[in-house]
């Protein structure tokens, strides 16, 4: 249930976050305030190593901030033990990487489903045939040639690797997708192709979108754009 | 759990070349730890069933071991004789149902010549409950008469019909032939896998005979040789033997006439139980067999180091999929438990795999190596050792996952979603 403070229509909040990797002295994330609404696709950029990853892991519920709160979909990250924030991540969030998204050992479908292998809520959101949602996600994502499922994933394309990684984020509809430069590896038409799909998925589902990346001319489309050195001071200072 | 095991086994399928190395390397140890088990348990079957049926061993004082071994091992020598007044005695006692007299002190072409009488077919067992069958002809029924022993038939390439003549004493090579009294060979023995394949049996009589000229050990002068013919018409009954297996009315007695044997005053004499001795003995030899279990033991041990070596070095191009999991929910300790169960996967397939080879392949081969070997290697069934084994490496296989799941761990929570080299 949504938290009160929090706002019923607010995905992300960031209260006055500090963070610093163990062993360094300056902090990495600083960040004062941050709101995100549900349902926005957020388009933040900033240079390689300028706290993205650090940032996505914190609202991941991966890494807990030294000091200030992090609240997504409305869950205080920052009080959750260890194991509810893997629970909260496995239910509530889908991960899109750069690339190697794929576990090499499975299929097509078993890759995406691997999404509701671990979270009983987005398993009960599919509500039934779980492999059939799974292709319902491929399909929409533009992947429903049998042949082309059937492939190992390596025998893929990068473009079409990242749409499984997309139907895997958007598989049992999570409230948040998080997407790391997912079209870095992509080329232009790709790339163009991959957006559409992905925009078009979370408007279907509802999902708030927040995509990080180096890359400023990706920022069409998008609801809000920010600039992580404008709301990281870490960042900006480095 | 349930996901991870499929993850857990498809991911070692994916790494089916470098897995099944490990695999294999485990396989091998465990059906050396298992054959080892297997023979052991094989050869002391064997060997504690040389002799069976039989309630009391009696020869000269000595120690049980020792009686066991010259008496029916034929190792070594007896160091005294049982008087025939005694054995007569004993033999005729209301306790007892039968005696088979020993006799030895001879040889042929180094193996044992065993002076007998044709009660020895009717009584002597091995192997719980076998007994001597003849793969050629017949017991003796005359003085000179013979029956050999499946190898010394082999070796020697001997056949029913063949005259054989017996050396006095024991040396491999003696320079006193009885050759002016031969011995027929009457029949060939099945093989038994006792020490009665290479022994040579002729009557007790014929040991007399050959002997009966002889003064003190030393072989008769020329002049006083007593031919064949003429031995027969005298008395041949032997003045001592070397030992006499019993074999009793009632085992309930056993005991009691093993006490009265021990503290029989006319002469020193020892009563054994075949199978009290015989433990006895293998105690003594059941030490290689220990070491020859520890061997194996250090080579699957060998084997589960490779194991864990394979998986820590898979650890490093793993750490891309350790985090796909970490970002899809899974929690570290899953992390863990795949490495785990992927350690236990190895130890299964390895321990049943070896046993599967151990357990085929003597299905496969027990017929054949019984024949050659007298070995019985079909006898002994799978038992509690062998399942203590395969769950012991099965165990210590998952035990051993716990090194690469740990360091796994650690990566898991250091890397967390971003794979940082």
């Amino acid at each position: 249930m949504p938290d009160s403070s929090a706002g019923p229509n607010t995905a992300i909040r960031l209260e006055d976050v500090r963070f610093r990797w163990p062993g360094t002295a300056a902090f990495t994330i600083e960040i004062d305030s941050l709101r995100i609404d549900e349902g926005t696709r957020l388009f933040v950029r900033g240079p390689s190593g300028g706290g993205k990853s650090t940032l996505l892991a914190l609202i991941g519920g991966v890494l807990v901030p030294e000091r200030g709160s992090v609240q997504v979909l409305g869950a205080d990250i920052g009080a959750l033990t260890a194991g509810d924030r893997d629970r909260f991540r496995a239910d509530h969030i889908g991960f899109i990487f750069q690339q190697f998204n794929l576990l090499p050992y499975l299929g097509v479908v078993d890759n995406v489903l691997l999404a509701s292998r671990f979270s009983q809520r987005r398993a009960q959101r599919i509500r039934g045939d779980e492999t059939g949602a799974a292709r319902d996600c491929l399909a929409a994502l533009g992947l429903d040639d049998e042949t082309l499922l059937a492939r190992p994933v390596h025998a893929l394309s990068v473009g079409q690797q990242q749409r499984v990684a997309a139907a895997r984020a958007l598989l049992g509809e999570p409230g948040l997708v998080i997407a790391d430069e997912p079209t870095s590896a992509l080329d232009h038409e790709a790339r163009a192709a991959f957006m559409e799909l992905l925009f078009a998925e979370c408007k279907r589902t509802g999902a708030t979108l927040l995509f990080v990346s180096h890359d400023p001319s990706l920022a069409s489309g998008f609801d809000e754009v920010l600039e992580l050195a404008q709301i990281n001071r870490a960042g900006a200072i480095s | 759990m349930r996901p991870l095991l499929g993850l857990a086994l498809k991911s070692l399928w994916n790494r089916r070349l470098t897995v099944g190395l490990a695999v294999l390397a485990l396989t091998v140890s465990v059906s050396l730890l298992l054959g080892v088990e297997q023979v052991r348990k094989a050869a002391r079957a064997s060997f504690t069933q040389t002799i069976s049926g039989t309630d009391l061993i009696v020869g000269a004082r000595s120690g049980p071991v020792q009686l066991l071994l010259y008496s029916v091992f034929h190792i070594g020598h007896a160091t005294n004789q049982v008087s025939w007044e005694s054995y007569r005695e004993i033999a005729s006692s209301g306790l007892v149902a039968w005696t088979v007299p020993i006799a030895l002190g001879d040889s042929h072409r180094g193996y044992r010549v065993m002076g007998t009488t044709k009660d020895l077919f009717e009584h002597y067992r091995y192997a719980r409950t076998r007994e001597i069958q003849f793969a050629q002809g017949e017991a003796f029924s005359d003085v000179f008469h013979a029956v050999v022993g499946a190898e010394v038939a082999e070796r020697l390439d001997y056949e029913v019909g063949r005259e054989i003549v017996v050396s006095h004493g024991v040396a491999q090579t003696s320079f006193l032939d009885h050759d002016d009294k031969p011995f027929m060979v009457t029949g060939v023995l099945e093989r038994t896998g006792t020490p009665l394949d290479r022994t040579v049996l002729v009557t007790l009589e014929g040991i007399e005979a050959i002997h009966v000229d002889w003064q003190q050990g030393r072989p008769p002068a020329p002049g006083a040789r007593v031919p064949p013919e003429s031995v027969r018409q005298m008395n041949l009954e032997p003045a001592s033997i070397t030992a006499f297996l019993v074999g009793l009315e009632s085992r309930a007695a056993t005991f009691r006439l093993q006490r009265a044997i021990n503290d029989y005053s006319q002469e020193p004499l020892t009563a054994v139980l075949p199978g009290v001795a015989l433990s006895e003995l293998w105690a003594v030899i059941g030490t290689v067999e220990q070491a020859l279990l520890a061997i194996s033991a250090c080579v699957v041990v060998a084997g589960l180091i490779g194991m864990v070596a394979m998986l820590l070095t898979s650890l490093s191009e793993r750490r891309r999929e350790m985090a796909i999991l970490r970002a899809i929910g899974a929690r570290p300790h899953h992390v863990f438990l795949l490495f785990v169960v992927e350690a236990a996967a190895i130890g299964i397939l390895a321990a049943l795999g070896g046993a599967l080879l151990v357990f085929g392949g003597l299905w496969l081969l027990s017929e054949p190596v019984s024949q050659i070997t007298g070995v019985n290697f079909g006898l002994t069934m799978p038992g509690v050792s062998e399942g203590l084994i395969v769950a012991l490496v099965i165990g210590s296989s998952t035990c051993a996952g716990v090194i690469p799941a740990w360091k796994a761990y650690r990566t898991a929570l250091a890397d967390g979603l971003a794979v940082r080299l």
